[in-house]
């Protein structure tokens, strides 16, 4: 689902920009302010296990809630979705509604017992009436391979903003935000993620509010002027500068032949000509996914997946990821070269024998004879190209643009809409709260301002389409050619509207982004090896002081290098595959078996390990036999997303394999876990909840004679 | 940790040796685990939530269905969910955004209008907890 979310930022590319004092300024900021909550939670973190992995349970539930949205709010939202929306339209706005209303499964079904039942981990919740040892590894697997994924694809992005902004390597880049990473949770434990959540949100919120305002501004605050405008985006931009009484422009893409073509931005200086033709045989630009590993000279062949061949246009250099095509059409008319291809489905290239995905392109400098010659000089970048739609639904996922369209559309919210409420690193965020009331105001909290984000990513991506124009939604390489960078659609259109200082500080809030949304899944990572692996597997839960911190604080930073590791050595579009596998994997395996574990008694152990694998295997398979995967446009899995397939398997893997096993116990502890889960009686309790909990209205009080399991 | 701690009710009535206090107070936490004002609890939650869970899963889905199917006619003209409302904006668009709404106005009926009377019937049973373990406590303490 996430495919074309992280593809982009994962190229790594260059902006046009020279290294921004003021960017170092931001980033610097936000280093040393996070890093002083981090020496300043140490103190508090060390104490037990409960301080470090659930921050004492004393986090507020507006603090939670706020920080939900922090851990929540990934670089896929920020840039992710302005992004999309700003080539494809409409259709990135479904990313939003899904990620919002997803809240409701975790309001209605799933925070409040999770809450009531757990402890530190998902895994607590299933342990408690099944056999723990077989259900606490098959979930820390899932938990790790969600958490991994996700994680992945974060150091990836962050990386590659980082070496946007301040012209560091990339490969130093990743350390670095690794590093820092580390040194929250190492440091300052849960508390510390927390509150660097909370401060990324604020920053997160105030710098969407403002870029927001700063683009309807552009619109004279006028809603329908803004509206009326994404009905008609030039696609394209000016290849060369076009002088007055020019009858003859070169467009990059987006022009059709007898249609209207608007060059030059909103207000006096546009002009609407009519194209008489589009001529040329247009060479486009491909984004490869990996870097070429020698030179590729003009003229040279090469091979798509369908065996046809293209002609090289240009110089292609060594370590570059991009190359530039001949089309073989007599008259490319804007998407249909890119259509041949295929590029939605990553077709694999045989360039000089190397293998590289291709993972978007656009036609170049397409020559348009118009009906009257321009009354103006236009400078290089102009937007320009025939008005299209943004607004038209189908875009992207429709059955006219891909043959599954509407049913990919559909099999992409429901992994949205079920895939959260099986997110590890949101779940645990539950356990850091007093009691399941807080839990619950800490889920409202969080949709107030996930929902109020994800409304203004209409003016985001809009914005962007509108006003820096698709087109111009990316960076420019060392060669000086443009590369297409959707993800930079929310920094490229700060920089429009609000100036250098305000690009700046955009591009600093998405580093703050994603250096929040890593630590979140690292301390996820750690908490559930040392809690659910080590001292439960392991150790039969048997503890000695200290130990179980010291175990997180050592997977922390295997954990860590891991990512680093793993970031460097794939800087491509894997990236992408990523998050689509965490949010599948997390709909597919975790859901199913926690809806099953809280509302099914006769499910058991082996429906839960069998749910949990048979998810995991499903959306795993699935991805990997489809067209993002290595079969490429061939694969036999004709979906983006595989969610409409691997969700009702987990569900179904889950019911069939609880009727393997006769277990009973399971079934006997059924209505003490329900008892427990829905009055909060035994549960782990916060400060101020097990002795003055009894005084604090609204909240519930532990009953002194029903063995609360002791905090350590 | 949650595993060894927990009472575990279910096993240790059919081993046996639970003091007299313990094996009371099981017993009766188990009739007030199945009596009336739990299963009230129960009923009263199930009202709610399943059809909130129903209605807004409905809601949801009928987005992306209608705009899958309805969106986009296969020869590539505007469909039904296409229609203008006013300059760009369509009726996909106010649907989408529709659903920002209903999920908070759902989220805030159950928090402010739902939620408080559930917690009330919590107290309610856990106080009779309490009040259960206290009153056997106290005997303990008297007899010996």
């Amino acid at each position: 689902m996430t495919t074309s979310l992280f593809s982009v930022v994962a190229a790594g590319a260059a902006t046009s920009k020279e290294p921004s004092t003021i960017a170092i300024i931001f980033f610097g900021a936000f280093v040393v302010v996070t890093l002083g909550i981090t020496y300043w939670a140490s103190k508090r973190s060390s104490k037990s296990t409960s301080q470090f992995f659930a921050a004492g349970r004393s986090i507020k539930g507006w603090q939670n809630g706020i920080a939900v949205a922090g851990d929540y709010m990934s670089a896929a939202s920020f840039l992710g979705i302005a992004g999309i929306i700003s080539t494809q339209g409409y259709d990135g706005f479904m990313y939003s509604v899904g990620w919002l209303v997803a809240y409701l499964t975790v309001l209605l079904i799933v925070a409040e017992p999770l809450r009531n039942l757990g402890k530190f981990t998902m895994a607590d919740v299933l342990a408690y009436r099944m056999q723990a040892k077989p259900v606490r590894a098959a979930a820390a697997f899932s938990t790790l391979t969600v958490t991994t994924f996700y994680m992945i694809a974060q150091m990836v992005g962050a990386g590659s903003v980082v070496n946007l902004l301040l012209k560091i390597d990339y490969n130093w880049a990743v350390t670095i935000v690794g590093l820092v990473m580390l040194s929250y949770v190492v440091f300052g434990g849960m508390v510390a993620t927390t509150w660097v959540q909370i401060v990324k949100a604020l920053l997160l919120i105030v710098g969407t509010i403002i870029l927001s305002i700063l683009v309807l501004a552009q619109f004279n605050f006028d809603l329908g002027k803004f509206f009326d405008q994404t009905t008609k985006v030039q696609t394209g931009k000016l290849a060369a500068a076009a002088k007055a009484g020019d009858t003859e422009i070169k467009v990059s893409a987006g022009v059709t032949k007898d249609k209207n073509i608007i060059v030059g931005e909103d207000g006096a200086s546009q002009e609407t000509f009519k194209a008489v033709d589009v001529i040329g045989n247009a060479p486009f630009i491909i984004t490869l996914a990996d870097t070429l590993s020698a030179d590729v000279p003009a003229g040279a062949l090469v091979k798509g997946p369908d065996g046809k061949e293209y002609k090289v246009a240009a110089l292609a250099k060594a370590n570059t990821k991009a190359i530039r095509l001949e089309t073989n059409l007599a008259s490319p008319v804007a998407g249909k070269t890119v259509a041949q291809l295929g590029l939605s489905q990553k077709p694999e290239m045989d360039i000089n024998g190397q293998k590289i995905k291709a993972i978007s392109g656009a036609p170049i400098n397409v020559n348009v004879k118009l009906d009257k010659p321009l009354t103006r000089d236009y400078a290089a970048s102009t937007i320009a190209g025939s008005p299209t739609d943004f607004m038209q639904p189908g875009r992207r996922y429709s059955n006219t643009q891909e043959k599954w369209g509407a049913l990919d559309l559909i099999s992409l919210g429901m992994a949205l809409i079920l895939g959260t409420a099986g997110l590890p690193h949101i779940l645990v965020r539950f356990y850091t709260v007093p009691d399941a009331v807080e839990a619950r105001k800490s889920v409202v909290w969080a949709m107030v301002i996930i929902g109020g984000f994800y409304i203004m990513t209409t003016f985001l991506g809009f914005g962007a389409a509108t006003l820096v124009g698709s087109a111009n939604v990316g960076t420019v390489d060392s060669s000086g050619a443009f590369i297409a960078n959707t993800n930079l659609a929310a920094p490229v259109l700060a920089d429009k509207v609000g100036g250098e200082v305000f690009y700046a500080f955009v591009a600093s809030i998405a580093f703050a982004t994603i250096l929040a949304v890593v630590a979140g899944l690292t301390i996820t990572a750690c908490t559930t090896f040392s809690h659910d692996v080590w001292l439960n597997i392991i150790k039969n839960g048997k503890e000695k002081p200290g130990e179980q911190i010291l175990v997180a604080r050592i997977t922390a930073f295997v954990v860590g290098g891991l990512a680093i590791l793993l970031a460097i050595a794939m800087p491509g579009a894997n990236a992408a595959a990523l998050v689509a596998l965490a949010f599948a994997v997390a709909a597919s395996a975790n859901l199913p078996v926690i809806l099953f574990s809280l509302f099914w008694k006769r499910f058991n152990t082996a429906g839960a390990v069998g749910g949990l694998l048979g998810g995991l295997i499903a959306a795993l398979t699935l991805i990997l036999i489809s067209f993002n995967g290595p079969l490429g446009a061939n694969a036999p899995f004709q979906l983006e997303n595989p969610g409409i397939v691997s969700i009702p398997a987990g569900f179904l893997s889950a019911f069939i394999f609880t009727f393997f096993s006769k277990e009973t116990a399971s079934t006997h502890k059924y209505a003490e876990m329900h008892f427990r889960a829905e009055t909060g009686v035994g549960a782990e309790v916060g400060e101020g909840g097990a002795i003055k909990g009894a005084a604090r209205p609204g909240s519930i009080p532990t009953p002194a004679g029903v063995a609360p399991s002791t905090e350590d | 940790m949650a595993d060894t701690l927990k009472p575990s009710r279910g096993s240790t009535l059919a081993t046996g040796g639970l003091t007299a206090e313990e094996l009371e107070k099981e017993h009766q936490l188990e009739a007030i685990e199945s009596g009336p004002e739990f299963r009230a609890l129960e009923s009263s939650k199930l009202k709610f939530l399943l059809p909130a869970t129903i209605f807004f899963m409905i809601y949801y889905f009928a987005l992306p269905v209608l705009v899958g199917f309805f969106g986009t006619n296969t020869d590539g003209t505007p469909g039904f969910m296409d229609t203008r409302l006013f300059s760009g904006f369509s009726v996909a668009y106010l649907f989408a955004l529709s659903q920002f709404f209903m999920a908070w106005i759902l989220a805030f009926i159950y928090l402010l209008a739902f939620a408080p009377k559930i917690d009330q019937m919590v107290r309610n049973i856990v106080e009779k907890v309490v009040n259960r373990n206290t009153e056997i406590a106290d005997r303990e303490r008297g007899g010996r």
